[in-house]
């Protein structure tokens, strides 16, 4: 699988490293926590053999990665989890990990910026971040999906949505 | 109204000679003329949101919104229904408390028993004294029913099973229901274990009729007039309340049964669906308060919404907001006596 | 079987209801449009149009509703084919090959294998409730707890084949996304995993963090490249290939009728619905071929069998609707509010008396199907241009509705919120060659798992054998289940051995 960090056999791979740590502290504060809860037949009828096997295959996964050999990796991949690697190619690691920050950036500030407000400014930061450059096309589509969005959700929404300026607009027109 | 309609044109003329900025500023002139109209005519000007704490479709949900038609023609404003289901009722409830406290917004809800959970085991950050309970417009009783075809007569049948082969005789509820409570209570009277009989519980009414109604379980507790469209599949062998009623004259109630073995108990009612506002709204706003309460109050006393509510199969009832606090003050006392049942 | 009286009466309500006709088309519309936006489920934009339907005569409030459902079910295949992003639980298994195929620039013959399954699905499933709509009723109160535990086994037992590079890493996600499911309230009320917070008293919301699991693991990663197919000859809208696609379709009546089969009958059970119906319907279909390991890379019959299993689930829950009174999701739960707005007790005497009405709606339910046929086509042509725009104006587009979908689902700013930290999660995952379709499988189902575990647990009396053994379509569905786990690798395993006596037997004859 050239291109993939999957290539694994010998060296240890921080990465995967890191990610089993968190699946392992994952289980160990939920599995706890429910037994905490109530440590009944009934509360944990499902969680405790599901987790039971969650565990014995992280120790396995995680023992097959400092090990070495990853025994089950299947000659066949599936294309969901690979995908065509030619298509990664152009992306670096650090435009992903600003888009990912863009995202959370945005859902963070819409209960106080309001969806009209967020959405233009999320709109205009990652089409730049991912290389548009045309000013008045930027501007012009993000402010369209901005009003589009809030017109949406001020006349077809059942419950209310935070909004900046919209709704202020709207009553105006 | 016509002096309205004059302040309308001489305001709205200069508007549309504006420009956009111009626009903008009309705005604001038009929304102080909004305020100053709000002042000059009766509340209420603006729609009113009934917040419902469960799930489009539920009993809840159709009664608000058979009464919504109803009062928006009395306060003669829209009146709209908003359903914020979620956490047994601790989001919509939450969020009903978080609009502005003005009588435009009313809440839907079930004080008693889920709210009993929600503050007791939930920790939902309201209590009781947060709300007025202007009327328990539905108190739903406890039915006891069966398949339609099962081989069980009475109600009798069933205790005597419980008691010959305990462990064997299944029977469904909705968690934390009223229907939960009663069957704890009724086990109590018993002199048994809840363990005793076999206790299936759901998340909803609706897959409980389904399973009462394809003889999965012995009998089911659920809310009985509710159910009452269910006849044909299920049959209703006894039930929890007082008296009989009248759509049932021949189902017997629980303690009629209970009298033969020299046994009676104190059960609670079922699902309570009430209308509710705000603790603070009658001192804030009176007006708005006895608006609201005299509206509705005249819907639900007028003959023609009341044959149209038992037609859509809906609890339409007033008995008003100081018999309605009585009522569950009065069932949270015999909740605290079977608090331990929320943790069984 | 078929009541004729009230089929005639039937035909003429419908001759003179020309309003119901009228609403049929803009139904279909809205459902597909709103389908299409990652989030928007059919309840939701059924309870919008709720207040309409008071103006509106009884026949013509059902027949716009069935229309929106009916258009919803097949708009959420669109983006789950074109961008891997299933709409609502109903098209995850849409995505498993609908995905592949445009990466692949089959994107114009996976629309058009997605909307004549889904037609298909729709008409054969109404037929079926046509000719029975009583007996598919009570088929559905014959299933117990059990019985629906070991058919979401069923689907569940897809984690184990969704499988990337690794088996073990796989299973692994689709049990960690079993125990994220059960986060929230317990059936028996425990809370668990909450950290207090009230919005997660309902646990995770499942479709916010679905959109989160697939949108990231894909979009994210897409970030840098030009278009979402590669190769510029492919990267167009080609009606013939949509035709041909459709055509297809045609090729596979075995495929659609057992999707329309498990449909029609689990569509209607209560809380378990559509979600499980595409997923059985998947798995099944995967399992009875004979190359299962094409499946999950493109195959167009991963892709019939999930649309045809998605679209049939709407008869089943008007069955259970209509005959018993009982919603079996939430779309059918406003349908009943619907009904009581117009002072009608649903329940099985509806069924009795206002059987014309039940047929008026069925009939139009088949003529739905060709209007959807028509509508989609367009549809599908008018969305497949999503092909042609760039990848940078297409992530934040998609990012911002998707967010506006998962708050319309929740209400509140939690579905947001899971949609950014498993789309965090989902990218990891994918990074590391952790199954993001078996994880969600996993969430989708959990909770429903441990749901029915518990009732068949205390219904049984703790686990006794005699309550199992007195129920024989349980015993069918367990033995099913069992074959359909197990015979693949067991025929396998005999056949090596098989091959391997031979290879020895020559062997020792050589020597």
């Amino acid at each position: 699988m050239p291109g993939m960090p999957s290539e694994r056999q010998g060296s240890l791979d921080w990465e995967h490293t890191l990610f089993l740590a968190i699946v392992a502290a994952f289980l160990a504060w939920y599995l706890s926590d429910a037994t905490l809860a109530s440590p009944t037949f009934s509360n944990l009828i499902l969680i405790a053999p599901v987790g039971a096997v969650a565990v014995g295959l992280l120790i396995y996964v995680a023992v097959a990665e400092f090990v070495g050999g990853s025994t089950d990796a299947t000659s066949e991949t599936s294309a969901h989890a690979t995908g065509d690697p030619s298509r990664y190619r152009g992306t670096s690691f650090g435009s992903i990990a600003l888009l990912m920050l863009f995202f959370a950036l945005f859902v963070a500030v819409i209960p106080y910026a309001g969806f009209d407000i967020a959405t233009f400014v999320f709109m205009v930061a990652t089409l730049w971040l991912l290389g548009e450059r045309r000013v008045i096309f930027t501007l012009t589509l993000s402010l369209g999906i901005a009003a589009g969005i809030s017109v949406a959700a001020m006349t077809l929404m059942t419950f209310p949505m935070p909004m900046g300026i919209a709704r202020a607009i709207w009553r105006a027109f | 109204m016509a002096r309205v309609r004059n302040t309308n044109t001489l305001k709205s003329r200069p508007i549309a000679r504006r420009s956009f900025l111009g626009l903008l500023a009309g705005a604001a002139s038009a929304s102080q003329w909004r305020a100053r109209t709000a002042l000059a005519a009766a509340w209420p000007t603006d729609p009113i949101t009934i917040v419902v704490s469960t799930k489009a479709g539920g009993g809840f949900d159709l009664m608000a919104r058979n009464l919504a038609p109803a009062l928006s023609k009395e306060l003669g404003v829209p009146v709209n229904v908003l359903d914020k289901e979620g956490g047994a009722m601790v989001l919509g409830t939450k969020y009903f408390l978080s609009q502005p406290h003005d009588g435009n917004t009313l809440l839907v809800s079930g004080p008693a028993p889920y709210w009993y959970a929600d503050i007791n085991k939930f920790h939902a950050g309201f209590d009781l004294k947060d709300f007025d309970i202007m009327n328990i417009q539905w108190a739903d009783k406890t039915g006891v029913f069966v398949p339609i075809g099962s081989k069980v007569k009475s109600f009798k049948e069933i205790i005597d099973a419980i008691r010959t082969r305990p462990g064997e005789v299944s029977c469904g509820v909705v968690r934390d229901s009223g229907e939960f409570f009663n069957a704890g209570i009724l086990m109590d009277t018993l002199k048994k274990p809840l363990s005793t009989i076999r206790l299936v519980t759901y998340e909803s009414s609706a897959p409980l009729r389904t399973a009462v109604a394809g003889g999965q379980l012995d009998f089911g507790m659920v809310s009985l007039e509710a159910s009452l469209n269910m006849l044909t599949l299920i049959r209703p062998i006894a039930l929890f309340n007082g008296s009989r009623i009248p759509d049932l004259p021949d189902t017997p109630t629980v303690n009629e049964v209970l009298k033969d073995d020299g046994l009676s108990a104190e059960f609670v009612p079922s699902s309570m669906r009430a209308v509710i506002t705000y603790a603070d709204l009658k001192d804030k706003h009176p007006d708005q308060y006895e608006r609201l309460r005299g509206a509705y109050e005249k819907v639900l006393r007028d003959p023609e919404f009341q044959e149209k509510a038992k037609k859509a199969g809906i609890g339409a009832e007033w008995i008003g907001p100081d018999k309605s606090m009585a009522v569950i003050k009065s069932t949270y006392a015999i909740f605290d006596r079977y608090k331990s049942l929320l943790n069984e | 079987m078929i009541d004729w009286q009230a089929l005639v009466s039937a035909l003429h309500i419908l001759q003179g209801s020309y309003s119901a006709w009228l609403l049929t088309i803009p139904g279909i519309a809205l459902g597909m449009l709103g389908g299409a936006i990652p989030g928007v489920s059919s309840a939701l934009i059924l309870a919008i149009v709720l207040p309409l339907t008071l103006w509106m005569s009884l026949l013509s409030a059902l027949i716009f509703m069935t229309a929106i459902y009916t258009g919803a079910a097949f708009g959420v295949a669109i983006p789950a084919i074109l961008m891997g992003v299933p709409g609502s639980p109903a098209a995850v298994a849409t995505s498993f090959d609908g995905y592949p195929m445009t990466q692949r620039g089959e994107h114009n013959l996976a629309l058009g294998l997605a909307l004549a399954a889904s037609t298909l699905g729709h008409m054969g499933a109404y037929l079926i409730l046509f000719l029975g709509i009583g007996w598919i009723s009570h088929a559905v109160l014959k299933l117990g707890p059990l019985e629906m535990l070991l058919l979401m086994l069923w689907g569940l037992s897809l984690i184990a084949v969704l499988r990337g590079r690794y088996v073990s890493r796989s299973l692994l996600s689709g049990l960690i996304g079993i125990l994220i499911a059960t986060i929230g309230l317990s059936p028996r009320d425990v809370i668990r995993g909450t950290f207090d917070i009230p919005e997660l008293l309902d646990g995770v919301p499942v479709v916010s963090a679905m959109i989160g699991l697939f949108a990231a693991s894909e979009l994210f990663n897409l970030a840098g490249t030009s278009y979402l197919v590669q190769r510029s000859d492919l990267r167009k809208v080609n009606i013939g290939e949509i035709a041909r696609g459709m055509l297809t379709a045609l090729h596979h009546p075995i495929v659609i009728l057992r999707g329309l089969v498990i449909g029609a009958t689990i569509g209607g059970l209560p809380g378990v619905g559509a979600a499980v119906c595409n997923l059985v319907s998947y798995a099944e279909t995967r399992r009875g071929d004979k190359h299962p390991e094409t499946f999950g890379k493109g195959n167009p019959k991963g892709v019939i069998a999930a649309e045809a299993g998605n679209a049939s689930s709407e008869a089943g829950s008007m069955a259970t609707l209509l005959a018993l009174g009982i919603p079996g999701g939430a779309s059918s739960a406003v349908m009943l509010a619907a009904l009581s707005l117009h002072d009608v007790t649903s329940g099985p005497q509806f069924l009795d008396q206002s059987k014309d009405i039940v047929y008026a709606i069925i009939l139009n339910n088949f003529v739905q199907g060709a209007i959807m046929l028509v509508l989609g086509l367009g549809l599908i042509g008018l969305m497949a241009n999503v092909i042609r725009i760039p990848v940078r104006i297409l992530i934040p587009v998609i990012l911002v509705l998707a967010t506006f979908g998962s708050y319309s689902f929740s209400g509140n700013m939690a579905g947001p919120i899971a949609m950014v930290i498993f789309g965090f999660v989902g990218w990891l995952m994918q990074r590391h060659d952790y199954s993001v379709p078996a994880c969600v499988v996993g969430l989708i189902l959990g909770g429903k798992v441990e749901g029915a575990l518990l009732q068949t647990y205390q219904i049984s009396g703790g686990g006794q054998i005699s309550y199992f053994l007195g129920r024989p379509i349980a015993i069918v569905l367990f033995l099913a289940l069992l074959f359909s786990l197990f015979s693949r690798p067991i025929m396998q395993w005999w056949r090596q051995r098989r091959a391997e006596a031979v290879a020895q037997d020559g062997a020792v004859k050589s020597a």
